[in-house]
């Protein structure tokens, strides 16, 4: 786990937006979540 | 099922076999070049190729792939100018030859261990990055354009280099095997690299050594989440290069760069996958370090005795490398075959080795192609089991 301001797990993005249906959950969850993996590797690409 | 398909069936058999522990039909041969020494080979200028990828790439990459056997894909580049143009990087510069050189610069003050260790990842985002890449040194405006022209160019040449790497691993019935399938660093050399640098580790160890640690124990989450956010699986290596442990004591090898590269190491493992370490420089000092290490660990050693490496290390992990760069250059054809056949007769009895280069030819003029050419050859051809 790690504490930063800058990268959310698809569950603390649910839990600071709770308009989002249990519809859009289902297909929303992976592709928010890659993308936010996606940065956070370009983040650390960029530090070796 | 056609010829290539079973060729390359029987390639990703070898790499399995080795592995699982089992023994192989025969050594697998791994080559791995450079993008610079391929572009370099096939006779195109070096900065320009490396501009144009898209236009040249296919060919480069064609050229190396005839001419130099490999079981696997022997292609091998993650540092791309346009990227680090776009992000106005100080460590990484092209040269005026074409090659991107790394000065050696400073990320990290001395005065952000404690940020750091509370939490490396705002750390590196709010302080080190902007150190690094100028433009993220600017307005916000001109930061986030920076950033999203950089994300994109990082993924498009990712993209292209990617379509042709599978074009080929196809054309040439490669093992459906990747030598890497992610990458990380171990955390004393994150913070030593790009963050702190060679000079101002050496001076934390002496002087701030529990904050060098503190460092380093929260830079491993981070470590291990980013070796993994790719997929995770027994036959998807995570690639850790290791750079300090050979200019450091062994007493501060032994309480600042091991238990959290042993960490990283395991947590990989936990997530399903091995990691790969290029064991660089002289690294004999540390053998039983390295035995520690979850079983199955792939070892690439730069320099050591193989017998001992073997002895030591060889039941318990799988290792490659030991075969000298140097002597594509300076030895004859059959001197070549000769040392390779003597490496061979000591590491791979028992499996659990397959035959790799101590490292990478970076430019063309580190090696005699054709010495490369017959040493894989002899490799593919007369290694049976």
């Amino acid at each position: 786990m790690i504490t930063t301001k800058y990268y959310q797990t698809w569950a603390e993005y649910l839990a600071a937006h709770p308009e989002i249906s249990f519809k859009e959950e289902k297909v929303m969850a992976p592709v928010m979540q890659k993308y936010e993996d996606a940065f956070f590797d370009f983040i650390m690409y960029l530090c070796i | 099922m056609s010829d290539l398909a079973q060729l390359s069936q029987e390639r990703t058999q070898l790499f399995q076999d080795v592995y699982d522990g089992k023994i192989p039909k025969r050594v697998p041969m791994v080559n791995l070049l450079t993008h610079e020494f391929c572009i370099e080979y096939a006779g195109l200028d070096l900065t320009e190729a490396q501009w144009q990828l898209a236009k040249v790439f296919d060919e480069v990459g064609d050229k190396a792939c005839r001419d130099f056997p490999s079981d696997i894909l022997p292609l091998f580049g993650i540092r791309f100018p346009s990227v680090y143009r776009l992000l106005g990087a100080r460590n990484f510069v092209m040269s005026s030859t074409g090659f991107i050189q790394h000065p050696e610069v400073v990320g990290m003050d001395v005065e952000d261990y404690d940020a750091m260790i509370a939490s490396p990842y705002d750390c590196i985002v709010e302080r080190v990055l902007p150190r690094l890449y100028t433009e993220l040194a600017r307005d916000p405006v001109h930061k986030a354009a920076a950033m999203a022209k950089a994300y994109k160019a990082y993924n498009d040449e990712f993209a292209t280099v990617g379509a042709v790497y599978g074009k080929l691993a196809q054309k040439y019935g490669y093992a459906n095997f990747p030598l890497f399938a992610g990458m990380c660093q171990a955390p004393f050399d994150l913070l030593t690299d790009q963050l702190r640098s060679f000079k101002g580790i050496l001076a934390d160890i002496r002087r701030i050594p529990e904050k060098v640690e503190a460092a380093v124990e929260a830079l491993t989450p981070l470590m291990i989440k980013m070796a993994t956010t790719s997929p995770c699986g027994k036959y998807l290596a995570k690639f850790i290069p290791l750079h300090m442990g050979p200019y450091m004591r062994t007493e501060d090898f032994e309480k600042l760069y091991w238990p959290t590269l042993k960490r990283t190491v395991e947590g990989i493992r936990e997530k399903g996958s091995p990691s790969f370490l290029y064991v660089e420089g002289h690294m004999m000092r540390y053998l039983d370090y390295l035995y520690e290490l979850p079983e199955n660990t792939i070892l690439w050693f730069e320099y050591g005795d193989p017998k001992v490496i073997k002895e030591k290390l060889g039941k318990k992990h799988i290792i490659t490398g030991l075969y000298p760069l140097v002597s594509l250059k300076t030895d004859t054809k059959q001197q070549c075959v000769d040392r390779a056949k003597e490496l061979i007769d000591i590491m791979a009895p028992g499996g659990k080795y397959f035959f790799m280069l101590d490292k990478t030819p970076l430019t063309l003029d580190n090696i005699n192609p054709e010495n490369l050419q017959a040493v894989a050859d002899y490799v593919i051809n007369h290694t049976y089991y």
